[in-house]
């Protein structure tokens, strides 16, 4: 597909446009001086070293690493067993039941989080680790659905249905054949659970506790009164975290179906 | 039939949760919002009826909040739409590892933390409406460019270089091949663009004035700031109505 060559120029333009914000925070994390004036020319590690020493800190971020690992535990088999089982609805119904599977994604954060909140009231959980992991759970299930969606291809069923024809139990075609074809969607969907429950901020507020306050939520009230170095180092870390997360899965799967190619394999 | 009761059994899970999480709790923000504001620690007076939070509901400072809700909404819709239909067809045409490049600039706001990219972008915009708009179009245009680009590539590879080999200029292409094509994903974008542009909450809370809240910021600050959470409810009860309105009317299409 060849484009207009204004078309592509604003292109790149908007993309170069999109990178500024970042390319700021991560500026200005390095910076010497208490009161954030940019560009500053002073440069220092000291907010990093604060934001170790701070448990304030680095508590929110080692809970904000707990949270999305929990989150992406129990998001993906879910996923995977609605995905299944979404297979097997008559195509009338199975719409239906997508789009009530996939309405946490189009509900607004804010109404999301008020909602749960009450739920955690409800059920005596507010403010606890459980309501958390769970609003985590919820934000990324609908995306986690999509993925792993993608994985159960056409091309999938069949060789399940070949290996079924063969005289292969569901369990064995579930173990040999599906699984194996569909790792790689389900690593991709666990990168994508992970990424939303470390960079939510917004549903965080309300549920989050003042034993179970993740990163954003720490970095979220300092940023509504100034936003001063340790909130670049809060962004900048997550940053990293997300951007490293899935660096390292994109790097391992390549690295994956690079060796099962060279050794011959053929999936 | 035994396949069908297997996949509903493995299916209750994740009804259960997606079923707890938002409907129990759209459920209960409507219960919430019938209550007496509470006089202590509590987020309610239990036991009390009372509809003094949706009283002032349709109030002029309300009726500018659902007016500026619409119009945030409709204007990232459009913005984020236009700015994601420019972005994919910047990377739709590359493959392997330099779409995958482009990919991750793209999706970069997104996937590397709304606060590093809130963060910035206080330093770059104007406070008001049109920083807020352009922040909560910034947070949306990389799953904007992610529809259009699954669009994109969906189309049919043959059909440019036969268009181009029968005599037509890139534009013609552009608006007889690949417009009409990518039409339906355009719509989704437009539609999806607009149902989260009315929960737009961290551009107006950021970047917004004082006479710029949408009630996503209006729930928050009557939520948290004012302690009003049966006012919060109603407000959230209003949001959600105008989502769903949004939803429905953008699946509407005339009977053929």
């Amino acid at each position: 597909m060849t484009n207009p060559i204004i078309a592509r120029l604003s292109g790149w333009f908007v993309l170069i446009l999109l990178q500024i914000p970042l390319v700021m925070t991560f500026w200005a994390s390095f910076s010497a001086d208490s009161l954030l004036t940019l560009p500053t020319t002073r440069w220092s590690m000291r907010w990093y070293v604060d934001f170790i020493n701070e448990p304030q800190w680095s508590r929110a971020a080692f809970r904000s690493l707990i949270a999305a690992c929990v989150a992406a535990g129990i998001a993906v088999p879910l996923a995977t067993a609605a995905a299944w089982s979404l297979r097997e609805w008559p195509q009338r119904f199975r719409y239906y039941v997508l789009g009530l599977l996939l309405m946490p994604a189009t509900v607004s954060g804010v109404a999301l989080g008020l909602g749960l909140l009450q739920v955690a009231y409800a059920v005596g959980l507010a403010g606890q680790w459980p309501c958390l992991i769970g609003a985590h759970t919820l934000l990324g299930f609908p995306v986690a659905l999509l993925v792993v969606r993608m994985g159960f291809t056409p091309s999938l069923q069949e060789l399940e249905a070949a290996a079924a024809g063969l005289g292969a139990k569901s369990s064995v075609v579930a173990w040999r054949i599906t699984l194996p074809l569909l790792w790689p969607w389900l690593v991709a969907s666990a990168v994508a659970v992970f990424v939303i429950s470390l960079n939510d901020a917004v549903v965080a507020v309300f549920v989050c506790g003042p034993d179970t306050e993740t990163l954003p939520v720490v970095a979220w009230r300092q940023l509504r009164h100034s936003a001063g170095p340790m909130v670049a180092v809060a962004g900048t870390i997550t940053m990293m975290a997300s951007l490293g997360m899935m660096g390292v899965t994109t790097a391992g799967l390549w690295f994956l179906r690079f060796r099962k190619q060279s050794a011959g394999g053929s999936l | 039939m035994t396949l069908l009761r297997a996949s509903i059994a493995i299916l209750l899970p994740a009804l259960l949760l997606v079923v707890g999480g938002t409907a129990a709790g759209a459920i209960l923000t409507v219960r919430m919002s019938l209550h007496a504001p509470g006089a202590g620690a509590g987020l309610f007076e239990p036991g009390s009826v009372s509809l003094s939070s949706w009283a002032s509901m349709g109030d002029a400072h309300h009726r500018g909040i659902v007016l500026t809700t619409i119009l945030t909404g409709l204007g990232v819709s459009l913005l984020s739409t236009a700015i994601g239909a420019l972005l994919a067809m910047l990377a739709a045409p590359f493959a392997g590892l330099r779409f995958m490049g482009v990919m991750v600039l793209i999706l970069a706001p997104r996937l590397s933390g709304v606060l590093a990219s809130l963060f910035g972008l206080q330093r770059l915009l104007p406070r008001g409406w049109i920083g807020s708009l352009i922040a909560e179009t910034w947070l949306l245009v990389p799953y904007s460019t992610l529809i259009l680009v699954i669009a994109l590539r969906g189309i049919d590879p043959h059909l440019v270089p036969a268009a181009r080999g029968l005599g037509a200029s890139r534009w013609q292409v552009l608006r007889w091949i690949i417009w009409p094509l990518s039409l339906p994903a355009v719509a989704l974008t437009l539609q999806l663009g607009w149902v989260w542009g009315f929960g737009a909450f961290l551009g107006p809370l950021f970047l917004g004035g004082p006479d710029q809240s949408t009630l996503a910021v209006e729930i928050h600050h009557e939520a948290f700031d004012l302690g009003r959470w049966p006012r919060a409810a109603a407000e959230g009860v209003v949001l959600m109505v105008l989502t769903a309105s949004a939803m429905a009317a953008g699946s509407w299409r005339p009977r053929p």
